[in-house]
């Protein structure tokens, strides 16, 4: 029922995974220099190709591409193109951080981020809704997307059922999505307290978890985006 | 801190839809910053419906709390101002006093207890009139002095209260969404 994530090479423990993201956002979206987005998104493209996330590397380059086209290029002989220009610099660096994101949640399993984190001793009311988030959230976003399509086959749902009935149209949506993801809800509740969630133990893990070269050189890495952050 | 697992995986469950939902809407405003607020109202009396829930299913001390430490944590990480981590600590207090006070009017506590929550995103907009001589400089910074100009023109205290201020409305509008909601569908479903 639970499928390992392939790491592939790149395997790097889950604690140093969790740090470098959180370094790396914050870089991105603190207020100091635009020069680290370039590295950043040259490190998150490499990061996605080792978790064989090629696509998503190649889409992020990609987009980041044309809107550094469009910008230098394309939009200053636009009249009015300089506002659309600085909306879409501006959002960015959020794009790259979101990328980042996106890396975690593809890199890490349930049960490494539970273990990983139980390793730190980080408190219950951390671990389980963060663990339970990760876990569903692929789940509600698919629920979400059959459910649309489910409404707009009947002809319930439309962009001018939107404008006209508002109200009714988030009904038919938000409802069945709420139905279902607390049935599913309830599953997953009664699997993981079958597995001993909630037990006064903190309980050991078949995850992988350890230092080794991949977290080193990730900390490298990561400590030089800082510095260029610094620049 | 003696939290119940089940209340904890429940919680992990409706932040997940609440954070689907807040993004499918806020996305459509990331083409012009401008339309925040907007999409941030109609994200809150959305999100109602998903409280609403929550609420009935959940009935523990701070788990409302929890829930807005966390997507205050999360949202954090992908591009608010730190302060949003006091903004969703003092939403989430202030909301479970709200409801804490059910022995008065129990529907209207929740109701209240909602518009309260969704104050925690306000750490997005108040640096505008707390920091606001950083924060303009910092936009000014990034986008050049045009934009910042009218940035500052358009973003004035008062504007920045009365977008505060219709979060909380919307709470109130998306807390009595959220308990139509629940009296139409949701009982009969035995899922409230």
């Amino acid at each position: 029922m639970h499928s390992p994530v392939s790491h592939g090479q790149g395997w790097v423990d889950v604690r140093t995974r969790l740090l470098a993201v959180i370094v790396v956002d914050l870089l991105l979206l603190s207020s100091g220099t635009r020069f680290v987005q370039v590295p950043a998104l040259l490190v998150l493209a490499v990061l996605l190709v080792l978790e064989r996330a090629v696509r998503g590397a190649a889409w992020i380059v990609g987009a980041w591409a044309v809107v550094m086209a469009l910008s230098r290029w394309v939009l200053p002989q636009v009249p009015g193109g300089v506002v659309i220009m600085t909306a879409l610099l501006y959002t960015v660096p959020y794009v790259i951080a979101a990328g980042y994101g996106y890396y975690f949640v593809r890199s890490t399993t349930p049960s490494e981020l539970t273990g990983g984190l139980n390793r730190m001793r980080v408190p219950r009311f951390v671990i389980i809704p963060l663990a339970v988030m990760l876990r569903f959230s692929a789940t509600v976003r698919e629920d979400a997307a059959a459910i649309t399509d489910a409404m707009r086959l009947r002809g319930l749902v439309s962009p001018a059922a939107v404008i006209r009935h508002p109200l009714r149209t988030v009904e038919y949506l938000v409802v069945p999505l709420l139905a279902a993801s607390v049935r599913s809800g309830e599953d997953l509740a009664a699997s993981a307290m079958c597995r001993g969630l909630g037990a006064q133990v903190r309980p050991t893990t078949t995850a992988r978890l350890g230092f080794g070269y991949g977290d080193a050189l990730l900390g490298l890495v990561v400590l030089a985006l800082a510095s260029t952050a610094a620049i | 801190m003696n939290f119940r697992a089940g209340d904890l995986v429940s919680l992990g469950v409706f932040t997940a839809v609440y954070l689907v939902l807040y993004f499918a809407i806020n996305m459509l405003a990331s083409l012009t910053p401008l339309l925040q607020p907007i999409t941030s109202f109609v994200t809150i009396v959305i999100c109602g419906i998903v409280f609403m829930l929550f609420r009935a299913r959940v009935r523990s001390t701070g788990m409302v709390a929890l829930m807005a430490l966390l997507l205050g944590t999360l949202t954090l990480l992908l591009g608010h101002h730190p302060i949003t981590l006091a903004t969703a600590l003092v939403a989430g207090v202030a909301a479970e006093i709200a409801i804490a006070a059910k022995r008065a009017a129990p529907a209207a506590s929740d109701v209240l207890g909602y518009a309260f929550f969704s104050l925690w995103s306000a750490g997005a907009v108040l640096p505008l009139i707390f920091l606001r001589e950083d924060t303009i400089a910092q936009v000014r910074t990034q986008m050049g002095s045009a934009y910042a100009g009218s940035f500052a023109g358009l973003m004035t205290p008062g504007v920045v209260l009365t977008v505060v201020a219709s979060y909380f409305v919307a709470g109130l509008l998306g807390g009595l969404l959220g308990r139509r909601m629940l009296a139409k569908h949701f009982v009969q479903a035995g899922l409230a």
